[in-house]
C-alpha cells in the first residue's frame, strides 16, 4: 500500500522556484531517503507533505490523506523532526517529552514502548534541561518527541546534520528498528554516506528529482564505483 | 587581520539595510520625535474650562468674566444655571473649575460685609486643580483690582513688580521639551537596538560560531556599536535640522557642545547595553531588564519633571543617571547658549560613567565565557 | 482540557525558570509607585532664587526673610548685578529678584522651562505682593476629590495602565513570537492542538501575574500612600480583570503579525507604548493635546482605561458611570480577539 504519493508537485517563493514538479511515491513500511545537497528543495517538500506550507501545484497525500484539504486529520497520524533543534530548551528532558506527548492527547507511559530504544539512552539525563544536552542527545530527545504518539509515518529533515560519527551511526540503527515495527520512515539527509543505509532514495537537486531507487541500482545504472560519483555523474548529465 | 573591523562593520550595515522594519522605523523615529512628541508632552496647564456661575451680574463680576474669558488659561463653558449642576459637570469632567458669584457681592464688598466667592476645582490631577485654582484667584484678584484703581484707590503694589523672562519670552513649552526629547533617539538607536541585535545573535548561536573564529571579541562588539553611534549622531543631525525647519528652534550656543555630549552619551548607554545583554540568557529577559533602567532614567532625569522637585535623597541618585547630564547640556545649549566652561560639571559626569559603563561591560563580557 | 493544563503548565514553567524577568515584572509596579509616591512631583518645589539689591531698606528686608522661609523657594544668597546672566545660563538659580533704589522689584526668569518660570513667576508675585495683595476678596475654595493635593490620585491610575500594557502585551507577544524563532512553532503546527488554542493557553499564566499586580498595587496605595479605592471593588476589578484581557488580545494581535522577536518589541514600542504613555492622559493631560491627536486618542485603550479607572477609584463613581468605557473597552477587546483569530496562520505562510 502507498503511505506517500506525490505527483507533479511546485513550489514557488516569489521568483524563486523550490519545487518543480516533483513525483513519486513511498510504501508503507518503507525506509526512504531524500538525498541532495543544501538548498534543494528538501526542506520545502518536507513542509509541504507535513502540511505546513500549501503547495503551489501539484497535490500530495499521506496516508490516502490530502495535504491541502484533510490537513487536520493528517496532523494526529504524522511525526516531524523539523531540521533545526526545536525543542524548549529551559524545560528538562522528562518535560519535553510529556509536553509534546500532551499534545496528542496521550503520555509518555502510552507510547513508552515505541521510543524505549531511543528513550532510555537518554533517561539518566530526564532531569536534565534539554538546552545543556550536547547534539547527538538532542537528537535522540528530539526524535522520541516525534514519536511518542505513534505516528504512522515519520518525516526526519536532516536529523543527522551537526551530530559526531558515532551518534549518526546509532541514530541510523534506531532509524531501521523503527521501520521494522512498520512505521514508514520519509528522511532527508546531505550526506552521501547515509544513503546506503536507505531501502530506497531519491535524488533531488535544484527543486527537481534526477533519480528514484535503491542506492545499490543507482551505481549500477550510472556505471560509476560509489554512490557519492553516481549522484556527481546525475548532477553533470542534468546540466 | 587588519581589515576585520571594516568587514564585520559592512557585515552589520547590510544586515540592517536588509531588515524589512529597522530602517522604516529609523527614519520615522526623527519625524516622530520632531512633529508629534513636542505636542503632546505639554506640562503647563492650559484650557482649564470654566462655569461661570454668576448671581450678582454687577459691574464688578462682569469684569472677572471677561477677565478668565481673555485669559489664555482659561475657557469659559456654556452658562450654567445651578451650582448642583456644575458640580455634576465637575464630576463628568466637562468642566475643571466652577466659579460661583454670590448674590449682591459689589454691594456688600463696599459695605465690607460680603459673602465670599465659591471656587471649586477638580484636583484629581493634584498639579492641574491646583495651578487652575491659582490662575483663576490671581485672575479674579487682577479685576478687582483693575477695579478698584479706577475708583481712584491706592495703586497696588503689583505695579511695582516687574517680571522679565529671559531665553524663551513667548514661553514656549515646546522649545524646552524638544532638545531633552532629542535623547530619546538616542536611546533607542544606541541602547535597544544594539541590545536586540547581539540578543538575537545570542539566541540564534551565531555569538559562539563567531568566538570560535579568530576575530577578536572586542573588534566584534565594537563592529555592533560602531554603526549605532554614527548613526544615532546622524539622526541627531537630522532631528535638529527639523526642528529649526518646523520651529526655528537652533541651539543659541555652539553646536559642537550637543554633538560632543550626544556622543559620550552614545558610549555611556552603549556600553550599558552590552552589559545587559551579557548578563541576559533570553531576549525576553534583557529587554525587560533594560525596561527597567530606561523607565528609571527617563521619569528622574530631569526630562518631565525638575530635578530641584524631587527630595533630596532622590536627586542624589540621579547622579549616577547620565541622561541627567545630557538633558541639562542640550537644553542649556539650546536655549541659553551656555558655554563649555559652565558645563564642565555635566561632561566630566558624562565622561566618567563612560568609562564605568564600558568596564563594566568588559567585566561581565570576562566573566560569561 | 488536559491538553489545555498541560500547555499552561509549560507556560508556568517558561516563566518560573526565568527569575530575573519575573523579578522585574513584580517589581516594576512596587518601584514605579514607590518613585511617583515618594521621589517624582509634578509640583514645581525647591525653586533657586537669587536677589540684588543695592540698599537694605526695611522692605526689602522683609521679602529677603520671607523668600528664606518660603517652603518653595530655595534661596541662594545674594549676587551681583553683573553675574545674573551668568547665574541663570549655568543654572545655578531659576530665578533672580532685583531691587531696586526706587521701591520697585523686577524678577528675572530663566524661562526656558516655561511651566516652571509660570510657577516661579506665582510663587514670587505672591510673597513679594503679600500684604497688599487683594487677599481682602473674601473666596473659598475646594479641591473637589482630592483636598490634600496628592499626586498620587493622577499617577495611581496611570501606573495601573502603563504596568498591565507593558506585562501583558509586551510578554505575551515575544513568547509567542519566540517559538516561531526557535522553530518549535512548526513541531507544535504538525500536531493534532489548534494552535490558537496554544495562544490562549499562553496568557493564562500572565493573566495571573497581572491580577497579582493588581492587587500589589491597590494594596500599596492604600496602605503606603493612603489612598483608598473610593468606589466599588467589585466595579474596579472588572474594569482591571476587562482591561488586563484587552492588553493580552493586543500581545496577541502583534504576535500574529511579527515574525521575530526584535520585530515584535519594536512593533511593541512604537506603536503601543508610545502611544500608550503619550496619548492615555496618564502623564500629559488629554484636553492640552492639538485636536488631530485629540481625535486620535479614541483609539487608545489605555485612555479609556484611565478615564474610568479615575471614575471609579478616586471620584467613587459606580458601574452607571462608566458603562460607555467598559463598553468600549470590551468592544476593543472583541475585535483585537476576532482580528487575531483570523489572522492566525495554521500554516507557516
Amino acid at each position: 500500500m502507498t503511505a506517500i504519493e506525490v505527483s507533479n508537485l511546485s513550489k514557488s517563493y516569489g521568483d524563486v522556484q523550490a519545487l518543480r514538479g516533483v513525483s513519486f511515491a513511498v510504501q508503507e513500511g518503507e525506509l526512504f531517503g531524500l538525498i541532495g545537497p543544501d538548498g534543494a528543495g528538501k526542506t520545502t517538500l518536507f513542509r509541504i507533505l507535513t502540511t505546513l506550507l500549501l503547495p503551489s501545484s501539484g497535490s500530495a497525500t499521506v496516508e490516502s490523506l490530502d495535504v491541502v484539504a484533510d490537513y487536520r486529520r493528517l496532523r494526529t497520524l504524522v511525526g516531524y523532526m523539523p531540521g533545526r533543534f526545536s525543542l524548549y530548551p529551559d524545560l528538562t528532558v522528562e518535560e519535553n517529552l510529556q509536553f509534546f506527548a500532551s499534545l496528542f492527547g496521550t503520555t509518555i507511559r502510552e507510547g513508552y514502548d515505541l521510543v524505549a530504544p531511543v528513550y532510555s539512552q537518554i533517561e539518566p539525563f530526564r532531569h536534565r534541561k534539554a538546552g545543556k544536552l550536547s547534539g547527538g542527545m538532542k537528537q535522540k530527545l528530539a526524535l522520541s518527541c516525534a514519536l511518542i504518539h505513534k505516528p504512522r509515518v515519520l518525516f526526519l529533515d536532516e536529523p543527522t546534520t551537526g551530530v559526531d560519527v558515532v551518534s549518526r551511526i546509532e541514530f541510523w540503527d534506531m532509524l531501521q528498528s523503527l521501520r521494522q515495527q512498520g512505521i514508514t520512515i520519509l528522511v532527508s539527509t546531505p550526506y552521501m554516506d547515509e544513503a546506503q543505509r536507505c531501502g530506497r532514495v531519491a535524488l533531488i537537486c535544484d527543486g527537481r528529482l534526477l533519480d528514484i531507487d535503491t542506492p545499490e541500482q543507482i551505481v549500477l545504472r550510472t556505471g560509476q564505483s560509489t554512490f557519492e560519483e553516481a549522484f556527481i555523474h546525475l548532477m553533470s548529465q542534468q546540466q | 587581520m587588519k581589515h576585520t573591523l571594516p568587514i564585520l562593520i559592512r557585515k552589520e550595515v547590510t544586515q540592517f539595510r536588509r531588515n524589512k522594519v529597522l530602517p522604516r522605523i529609523v527614519v520615522m523615529m526623527p519625524l516622530m520625535l520632531v512633529l508629534v512628541l513636542p505636542l503632546v508632552t505639554q506640562m503647563d496647564v492650559k484650557n482649564i474650562s470654566v462655569a461661570f456661575i454668576d448671581h450678582d451680574r454687577s459691574p464688578l463680576t462682569l469684569r472677572m468674566e471677561s477677565h478668565l474669558a481673555h485669559s489664555n488659561y482659561f475657557r469659559l463653558c456654556e452658562p450654567v444655571g445651578s451650582f448642583e449642576e456644575a458640580e455634576q459637570m465637575l464630576d463628568d469632567g466637562k468642566v475643571d473649575l466652577v466659579v460661583s458669584i454670590p448674590e449682591h457681592f459689589e454691594r456688600h464688598l463696599t459695605l465690607g460685609d460680603p459673602k465670599p466667592i465659591l471656587l471649586e476645582a477638580n484636583a484629581v490631577n493634584a498639579t492641574k486643580g491646583a495651578q487652575g485654582m491659582q490662575y483663576a484667584l490671581q485672575t479674579i484678584a487682577s479685576a478687582a483690582m483693575e477695579k478698584a484703581r479706577g475708583r481712584g484707590a491706592a495703586i497696588g503694589a503689583e505695579q511695582l513688580l516687574t517680571v522679565e523672562n529671559r531665553y524663551n519670552p513667548t514661553g514656549n513649552y515646546r522649545h524646552f521639551m524638544l532638545p531633552a526629547l532629542m535623547i530619546v533617539l538616542l536611546i533607542l538607536v544606541c541602547c535597544f537596538l544594539p541590545l536586540l541585535n547581539i540578543m538575537t545573535e545570542k539566541e540564534h548561536g551565531t555569538i559562539e560560531q563567531i568566538n570560535v573564529t579568530p576575530v577578536g571579541r572586542l573588534e566584534f562588539i565594537l563592529a555592533k556599536l560602531i554603526p549605532y553611534w554614527l548613526l544615532a549622531l546622524v539622526l541627531l543631525a537630522v532631528a535638529m535640522l527639523l526642528a529649526w525647519a518646523v520651529y526655528g528652534l537652533l541651539p543659541a550656543g555652539a553646536a559642537a557642545l550637543v554633538f560632543l555630549a550626544a556622543f559620550l552619551f552614545a558610549l555611556c548607554i552603549s556600553g550599558f547595553a552590552v552589559t545587559i545583554a551579557n548578563i541576559s540568557d533570553t531576549m525576553q529577559q534583557a529587554i525587560f531588564v533594560m525596561f527597567f533602567f530606561v523607565m528609571f532614567f527617563m521619569l528622574m532625569s530631569g526630562l518631565f519633571t525638575p530635578i530641584d522637585s524631587m527630595p533630596r535623597w532622590a536627586q542624589g541618585i540621579t547622579y549616577a543617571f547620565p541622561p541627567r547630564y545630557v538633558i541639562d547640556v542640550f537644553r542649556s545649549v539650546y536655549l541659553k547658549g551656555t558655554l563649555f566652561a559652565e558645563l564642565w560639571f555635566d561632561f566630566l559626569m558624562l565622561t566618567l560613567l563612560a568609562v564605568v559603563f564600558n568596564l563594566l561591560a568588559t567585566v561581565t563580557y570576562k566573566k560569561q565565557s | 482540557m488536559n491538553v489545555f493544563a498541560s500547555f499552561v503548565r509549560k507556560e508556568c514553567i517558561h516563566i518560573l525558570r526565568d527569575p530575573r524577568t519575573m523579578l522585574i515584572v513584580l517589581l516594576m509596579p512596587v518601584v514605579l509607585m514607590m518613585l511617583f509616591g515618594f521621589a517624582i512631583s509634578t509640583e514645581i518645589k525647591n525653586i533657586n532664587v537669587a536677589a540684588v539689591a543695592s540698599r537694605y531698606t526695611t522692605d526689602v528686608r522683609r521679602d529677603l526673610t520671607a523668600l528664606e522661609h518660603n517652603p518653595y523657594v530655595t534661596f541662594k544668597g545674594m549676587i551681583r548685578e553683573g553675574e545674573v546672566d551668568a547665574a541663570l545660563r549655568s543654572g545655578r538659580c531659576s530665578a533672580v529678584v532685583l531691587f531696586g533704589r526706587d521701591g520697585k522689584r523686577h524678577i528675572v526668569l530663566d524661562a526656558s522651562n516655561s511651566s516652571l518660570s509660570a510657577s516661579a513667576a506665582i510663587y514670587l508675585r505672591s510673597i513679594l505682593t503679600a500684604d497688599a495683595s487683594a487677599s481682602a476678596l473674601p473666596v473659598t475654595t475646594y479641591m473637589r476629590h482630592n483636598p490634600q493635593l496628592k499626586s498620587a490620585y493622577n499617577f495611581v491610575p496611570g501606573v495601573m495602565g502603563l504596568i498591565f500594557i507593558l506585562i501583558c502585551a509586551l510578554m505575551t507577544c515575544v513568547s509567542v513570537v519566540r517559538e516561531k524563532e526557535s522553530g518549535t512553532m512548526e513541531v507544535l503546527l504538525v500536531s493534532p492542538v489548534r494552535p490558537v488554542y496554544v495562544v490562549l493557553a499562553k496568557m493564562i499564566p500572565y493573566l495571573v501575574l497581572s491580577l497579582f499586580n493588581l492587587a500589589t498595587i491597590l494594596l500599596l496605595s492604600h496602605y503606603v500612600l493612603e489612598m483608598p479605592v473610593a468606589g466599588n471593588l467589585s466595579v474596579l476589578l472588572i474594569l482591571c480583570t476587562l482591561y488586563i484581557v484587552l492588553s493580552l488580545f493586543l500581545g496577541l494581535f502583534v504576535s500574529t503579525l511579527a515574525q521575530s522577536q526584535m520585530v515584535a518589541l519594536l512593533i511593541c514600542a512604537m506603536v503601543m507604548l508610545v502611544p500608550m504613555m503619550m496619548l492615555s492622559g496618564m502623564m500629559f493631560p488629554v484636553e492640552n493635546l492639538p485636536p488631530v491627536l485629540k481625535q486620535l486618542t479614541f483609539i487608545v485603550p489605555a485612555r479609556w482605561f484611565n478615564d474610568a479607572i479615575r471614575k471609579v477609584m478616586v471620584e467613587g463613581l459606580g458601574f452607571a458611570a462608566i458603562w460607555k468605557e467598559l463598553s468600549i473597552l470590551f468592544a476593543m477587546a472583541l475585535a483585537l480577539f476576532v482580528a487575531s483569530i483570523k489572522k492566525f496562520k495554521d500554516r507557516l505562510e
